[in-house]
């Protein structure tokens, strides 16, 4: 499995996804994750069964360019990062302006100030 | 032509889903202009119990994410964190995963063909299908200890083996199913009625299912060769796998593509069981899991990936899956614009709808 | 003609399903039914409360009791695989169903003696 990711500003997000369309690249995947300063947004295309990753470092709250001009299919990734870590991008193809994914908490998978406990004790236990 | 357009719910309960979703039609006069999904109605939070249970405990809850397709996602789950640690399974393990993730694509793509025929009303084959896949979920009984959910995969192997005098029984067995599944395909490919169904209807070009970033028997029935067992996991690599496809790209083709690779994971099983090696069937594993993996296999319905991140501790960190049924939405929006008002249960099925998978 | 073979072959068949309260239903050696407990073996080590998925074992060490909700429980068997001492095991008849008034947390009082070891010679 090719685990190389290469690191690109946010600017070049959108050239990025041209190069890859005319390049013959199928999207796979656009996966969020927290990072130990701001979160990575990595883009995960494939060709011929090898895969090639990208990845922005993005801050809270921040706006990021859409690659739904190259790749008709992204916005189901986005709306569900939008829905689920509070990002935004510009010029989705289908916007569903937070609808996609209705949480009783907005914005449940954000870092929080205190982490969930580790292990959950469902019923009270008598020691 | 009145030129008016009224929008038209096609909702969360309908007797031909097999699980919630929601489309909103945007109907003039029978036909259909254009659709937009909404989902969300099963979503339970199952990632986020990553940071709560401990990695090795983690696969009974990557097992239950979905009931049709729970072998492949516990299988990928242990590649996933195996390929992560550098542990090494024993061959005899990944044959045994490869035979049981078969029998899983079996069982769930008989279960398609009887929704199938009970969408278009054709009821008694619906009963003749799933007659069939009780036979396949009894072997799966006997050698797992589960119909639905088969908790057999852990981290490092598996859990059971199974002798080699009940594996050559069931080669055996294998040609009673396999002469009854070629009489049920039959039906699906060859009977009038259904024909009249499906085939013209929900066509899907190649560039438009590349494009849109389809997966599985949805982007293999309009021509395109793309299955991730090509890239040699498991046992596949050493088997050989070609995947099989058919042009057309309407909702004949992908019935037909299905109903091909019902025999192809017959042949598959065949294969597993005279090369099966002997040896041990897992192997131990100390240490905890550091660093990030992309784990890729292919369900029944098409490609899924796992990412799994960890930190050295024994809780992982982050814990993502994106399921076929995700990737193929945007190619359902773009087939639904453009049929008729009663075709769209059937073109909505054709696409093979795992919602709890969706939205875990 | 095959439609006649078929309509005749209907008449005569054993049906196909099995007649669930005169037959007892069919599964086999391996099914994972129901979880059984033995007291006598237990240690408390409270492996299988740290260890199970769903959380429906409780140990107690100081009042020495094992307590299990039948209702929580998937039958998945990592405390079988957990347990050192051999005091888990399963069964295969499938647990029959039943309302929560009827059947709540089970309770087993532990009754593992330590046997003696035997004195060091000095």
């Amino acid at each position: 499995m090719n685990m190389e990711i290469t690191s690109i500003n946010v600017a070049d997000v959108e050239s990025v996804g041209v190069r890859m369309k005319n390049g013959g690249y199928r999207l796979v995947v656009i996966t969020c994750t927290p990072a130990d300063e701001g979160y990575y947004i990595t883009y995960s295309f494939d060709k011929e069964f090898r895969l090639e990753h990208y990845r922005v470092t993005v801050s809270d709250g921040a706006a990021i360019p859409s690659i739904g001009k190259s790749y008709g299919g992204a916005f189901v990734y986005e709306n569900e990062i939008h829905d689920l870590y509070g990002f935004t991008f510009e010029g989705m193809t289908l916007d569903f302006k937070g609808t996609f994914i209705k949480t009783s908490i907005p914005y449940p998978f954000k870092k929080k100030e205190q982490p969930a406990p580790t292990v959950t004790i469902v019923k009270e236990v008598k020691e | 032509m009145t030129g008016r357009q009224t929008i038209i719910p096609f909702g969360p309960q309908h007797p031909v889903l097999p699980e919630p979703i929601h489309l909103d039609l945007v109907v003039e006069d029978e036909h259909v202009i254009s659709a937009i999904p909404s989902i969300g109605y099963v979503h339970r939070g199952l990632e986020s119990l990553v940071d709560r249970r401990e990695y090795q405990d983690f696969v009974y809850l990557a097992e239950r994410i979905c009931g049709i397709c729970s072998f492949t996602h516990s299988s990928t789950f242990c590649q996933g964190i195996e390929g992560m640690m550098g542990v090494e399974v024993p061959k005899r393990a990944t044959y045994l995963r490869t035979m049981w993730g078969e029998y899983s694509r079996i069982h769930s793509h008989l279960l398609w063909l009887g929704l199938f025929a009970d969408s278009l009303g054709f009821e008694s084959l619906f009963y003749q299908s799933w007659k069939i896949r009780e036979s396949i979920l009894n072997e799966l009984e006997a050698t797992t200890g589960g119909r639905v959910i088969q908790g057999v995969c852990k981290v490092g192997g598996v859990r059971r083996d199974v002798t080699n005098h009940f594996l050559s029984e069931m080669d055996d067995r294998l040609d009673g199913i396999e002469d009854e599944m070629k009489s049920l395909t039959n039906v699906f490919m060859n009977d009038y009625d259904v024909k009249k169904r499906l085939v013209g209807k929900g066509k899907l070009s190649k560039e438009d299912a590349y494009a849109l970033g389809a997966v599985g028997p949805t982007a293999r029935g309009s021509g395109l060769y793309i299955d991730a067992r090509s890239t040699g996991y498991l046992a596949y690599g050493d088997i050989g796998f070609k995947p099989v496809a058919e042009k057309g790209g309407d909702g004949y083709a992908r019935c037909a593509v299905r109903c091909k690779e019902l025999f192809q994971s017959v042949e598959i099983i065949r294969r597993v069981i005279t090369d099966m090696p002997e040896g041990p069937v897992s192997v131990s594993v100390k240490g905890n899991p550091e660093g990030e993996y992309f784990s890729r296999s292919e369900q029944p319905r098409g490609e899924v990936i796992h990412y799994i991140k960890g930190n050295g501790t024994k809780y992982l960190t982050q814990f993502r899956v994106r399921t076929p049924t995700l990737a193929n939405v945007p190619a359902l929006v773009s087939i639904i614009g453009g049929c008729d008002l009663a075709d769209v249960p059937q073109i909505v099925l054709t696409i093979d709808p795992c919602i709890g998978c969706m939205e875990r | 003609m095959k439609m006649l073979k078929t309509i005749l072959n209907q008449f005569f068949h054993k049906p196909v399903t099995t007649m669930f309260p005169e037959e007892p239903p069919r599964n086999y050696e391996g099914t994972r039914g129901h979880l059984v407990f033995d007291p006598s073996k237990c240690t408390s080590c409270t492996m299988c409360m740290k260890r199970c998925p769903s959380q429906s074992i409780v140990v107690d060490r100081a009042a020495k009791t094992w307590t299990i909700d039948r209702f929580r429980c998937v039958m998945c068997g990592n405390c079988i695989d957990v347990c050192r001492f051999a005091a888990l095991s399963m069964e295969r008849e499938y647990s029959k169903s039943a309302t929560k008034a009827e059947r709540d947390v089970e309770k087993f009082d532990i009754t593992y003696v330590k046997p003696e070891k035997p004195k060091k010679e000095e």
